[in-house]
């Protein structure tokens, strides 16, 4: 890479967010913004499947685009691809700006990672990561995707999309929650992917957690219960209701003496519907809990069975 | 006890480590996929859709890379291909998967385990007969794309989400992709493989809980297949995993192997506890590929320091970069299977942060040239031996002239000399302060040119350097003013430039150490320039001094 000490090193905003998240939308609000106005501005898209943003859907425009085509799975031995592209941009000394969208499955450490390298040494300087929240989908997706959290740690920005789709209660909650794996984050909510205005000259940017992102979140549990012992009805409720705040998600089939039910709750609503035949003719839920551990929810719902019933 | 080197193959050795007993020395396994393109000089599309190249490009890599063991194919998608993804091709990757059939539209009785005629199956089980029959000796790797990672392929990303929503469809689908990892396992053990390796990198995105639940029961049906099958199993994963390591042993593989993201020290006491080997963990991208050799050889030298010698298989985190340099991977087999190398790479790794190196620009430029031998001791390393006999046997040719010494790393002042040096590798000659042959042992003759080209520069640039001052010592007679005459002639003839300056005070006459009745007389004073605008080491002194 042809290093040149008197140029300034090309902006680089992360653009992170989960499938469905409105990654592309908000791509195109951000190309039209005033920071781009007039400057020049390259993209980084990485796809995966269909995990990526979808470059055909990117706005056409005056700019240049990189597609990383990961052909193993985002991980270190794509590295080099990600490495190459920038280097090539790096090396073009018009670009001002650059926009990289890592894949859903992407740890931003990875990416920051790749351009804290000396070999780019200079030539990048990273001013703010943003991350896309489904706000209807994220606490599904979090509970069982390591990178959906990692990428609302390390952010600068979480970005709370499709606000619409969800009661205010199920947003405010969420907000508590996204708070508690990233307390430095700016929040806000938007619709569309449209960003508010200057936003992005609030930000500041600031790698990484100060702890593993490694670590699966103390903040989001999963529990998955399957037992063929006859549940108490009316403790099992009960404990829905005292654990009212932590449990965020619980859905399958549970045996009450009555019979089987499929029990559902998102956020503060339960609904009961028919069981579930692809469950089995027992007890089998997931629940994803939330400020609370694996251990208390398991033992939670362990003291609802009936005893000496099978 | 250790077993001799030379009468165990590499494939034997690969078996004793994954039995976790006791190896001759760490058994290496580059991770060659599309790398392989490289070294033939074709694209990763061309590579990983051609038989031919595939057994060329692996032949060419274990000539080059000497491998205990070597996949015969990198390429997680063949399966996916197989079972009616849409593949979207590149030139220095492997292909990615660009359609999710599950999720658009097809449901998976929709889907049958692929014939082994389909797709890219057969083109890469050509390919493993060939190999075997190759290169009997070595461990042949058949790749399988992990039940995990081709169950995201099928489904696309809403197989998180499915994990809450409808976990009964996601088991149904593992257990439909533990069929294609039954199927395809039979077939590369039936090809020659000795090696299945279940590459399941997405279980990275998971937490242990759902990796217990989801991805358990088919990894250890799988690997017990195996087993059953005499052949050897191993599970390979990349990405940030480290939290699944455990649940990744219980499924009961014979070898674990993971990349850099996962400190390999955390990874050797968990599998050793449970009497499994376990690989890795080369920096891909900071060290193969944009390191040099001396780089990739200090991370492989940590990495086999970490893992001990027992049960250890030394490979990089994953499939090596299509790019990487040769230079780099040769360097790794270098120290993997040559004690000296490593040991010096050791040496170099312990010892060079702190060296005090030494400020040499001007070593070289005594009257003498010298020569001086980096060894590691020639009195124990047979190679240093031959090149320090080669040098004494030639030094009485150039009796006078020559000076030689050998240099001892094992000693730490010679170490700091060689880093002064810029030495990297033993045994080294250096002439007069430059490299001139690096572990090679020189012909005689050629040695004895090298050392007279040295010579011969070195009288070169004695002439060029040197300027005299002639004095002329007397007073204002006639006998002085004629000597000055004949001077100022011999040095306008010769052309030479030589400063003449008339000295008639008894006093500085005497200091010349010539009384003023010896007059006239003439003083020749050399002056040679040793060093400009630099603090001189103590040793480059020394040798200038000796000149004297």
């Amino acid at each position: 890479m042809a290093q040149d000490t008197l140029r300034q090193p090309v902006a680089v905003w992360l653009l992170t967010g989960f499938l469905g998240a409105g990654k592309t939308t908000t791509l195109n609000h951000l190309l039209k913004g005033p920071l781009f106005e007039g400057a020049n501005v390259a993209l980084l898209i990485n796809e995966f499947g269909s995990m990526g943003v979808d470059g055909a859907l990117v706005a056409p425009g005056d700019y240049s685009k990189y597609e990383i085509n990961s052909g193993s799975i985002f991980c270190a031995c794509t590295q080099a691809e990600l490495l190459k592209a920038l280097t090539t941009i790096a090396d073009d000394r018009r670009i001002d700006h650059l926009i990289i969208e890592a894949t859903g499955i992407a740890q931003t450490c990875d990416v920051e990672r790749i351009l804290a390298l000396p070999v780019l040494a200079g030539a990048f300087d990273v001013r703010g990561n943003l991350c896309l929240v489904d706000a209807e989908n994220f606490i599904r997706t979090a509970a069982f995707m390591q990178a959906v959290v990692a990428q609302v740690r390390w952010a600068d920005a979480l970005l709370i999309n499709k606000t619409d789709l969800v009661d205010e209660s199920q947003l405010t909650q969420l907000q508590e929650v996204l708070g508690s794996l990233n307390s430095r984050a700016l929040q806000r909510l938007v619709t569309q992917g449209r960003l508010p205005e200057g936003f992005l000259g609030q930000l500041e940017h600031c790698p990484g957690p100060s702890h593993d992102a490694d670590q699966r979140p103390e903040g989001i549990v999963t529990v998955s219960v399957q037992s063929r012992d006859i549940i108490d009805r009316t403790a099992f409720f009960e404990t829905l209701r005292r654990l009212d705040r932590e449990i965020l998600r619980l859905k399958g089939n549970v045996r009450f003496a009555e019979g089987v039910c499929f029990v559902e709750k998102v956020h503060r609503s339960v609904s009961e519907k028919e069981a579930c035949s692809d469950l089995g003719g027992e007890t089998a839920f997931v629940v994803i809990g939330w400020g609370t551990s694996k251990e208390d929810l398991t033992s939670a719902f362990a003291s609802c069975r009936l005893p000496g019933e099978v | 006890m250790s077993v001799p080197e030379e009468t165990v193959t590499g494939k034997e050795r690969i078996a004793r480590a994954f039995a976790c007993e006791e190896v001759d020395r760490v058994p290496w396994v580059p991770f060659v996929g599309c790398h392989a393109g490289a070294l033939l000089d074709v694209t990763a599309t061309q590579y990983l859709q051609s038989e031919e190249h595939i057994v060329q490009g692996v032949s060419k890599a274990v000539e080059l890379y000497q491998p205990d063991g070597i996949p015969v194919a990198f390429d997680l998608q063949i399966e996916a291909e197989a079972l009616g993804c849409d593949l979207s091709w590149a030139e220095e990757t492997p292909p990615a998967v660009c359609s999710h059939p599950l999720a658009n539209g097809a449901v998976l009785g929709d889907l049958n385990v692929p014939d082994l005629d389909q797709g890219r199956i057969p083109l890469v089980l050509n390919a493993g007969r060939r190999l075997r029959r190759a290169h009997p000796d070595i461990a042949l790797y058949g790749l399988i794309t992990g039940p995990f990672t081709l169950a995201l392929h099928l489904q696309g990303t809403d197989i998180f989400m499915k994990m809450f929503d409808s976990p009964a469809d996601v088991k149904a689908l593992m257990a439909f992709c533990q069929r294609v990892c039954l199927a395809l396992s039979d077939a590369y053990i039936d090809a020659g493989c000795d090696v299945i390796a279940l590459v399941d990198p997405m279980t990275s995105q998971i937490g242990p809980d759902q990796f217990v639940e989801f991805v358990t029961p088919s990894m250890t049906e799988v690997f017990e297949a195996v087993r059953r099958r005499s052949a050897l199993s191993s599970f390979f994963v990349c990405g940030h995993a480290q939290q699944n390591i455990p649940a990744m042993c219980d499924c009961k593989p014979d070898n674990v192997s993971v990349d850099e993201n996962i400190p390999l020290d955390y990874v050797r006491d968990e599998c050793l506890d449970r009497q499994i080997s376990f690989g890795g963990n080369m920096q891909l991208t900071s060290v193969l590929l944009l390191g040099s050799e001396i780089d990739s050889q200090k991370n492989a030298i940590a990495c086999m320091e970490t893992a001990g010698q027992k049960g250890f298989i030394l490979a990089p985190g994953c499939d090596i970069p299509y790019a990487t340099p040769v230079k780099n991977l040769r360097a790794v087999a270098e120290v993997v299977t040559d004690p000296y190398k490593r040991e010096i790479t050791t040496t170099l790794a312990t010892e060079e942060a702190d060296a005090d190196r030494l400020n040499l620009e001007e070593y070289g430029q005594a009257d003498k040239v010298v020569v001086d031998i980096i060894t590691l001791d020639s009195e124990a390393c047979a190679p240093c031996q031959y090149m320090v006999d080669a040098v004494r046997k030639v030094a009485p040719e150039f009796e006078g002239i020559v000076e030689w010494r050998e240099h001892k790393i094992k000693y730490r002042e010679s170490l700091v000399f060689m880093a002064s040096l810029m030495v990297r590798n033993v045994p080294t000659i250096c002439i007069d302060g430059q490299i001139t042959f690096v572990s090679r042992i020189p012909p005689r003759d050629e040695l004895i040119r090298a050392i007279q080209n040295r010579i011969n520069e070195k009288l070169r640039l004695r002439i060029r350097q040197q300027r005299a001052h002639l004095l002329i010592l007397g007073g204002q007679d006639e006998d002085v003013t004629q000597v000055a005459d004949n001077v100022d002639q011999a040095v306008r003839e010769l052309g030479m430039n030589v400063a003449i300056e008339r000295i008639d005070d008894p006093d500085t006459i005497c200091s010349y150490g010539v009384s003023p009745q010896q007059t006239p007389a003439v003083v020749l004073v050399n002056h040679q320039i040793k060093s400009v605008k630099r603090i001189p080491e103590v040793a480059v002194v020394k040798e200038w001094l000796k000149t004297l």
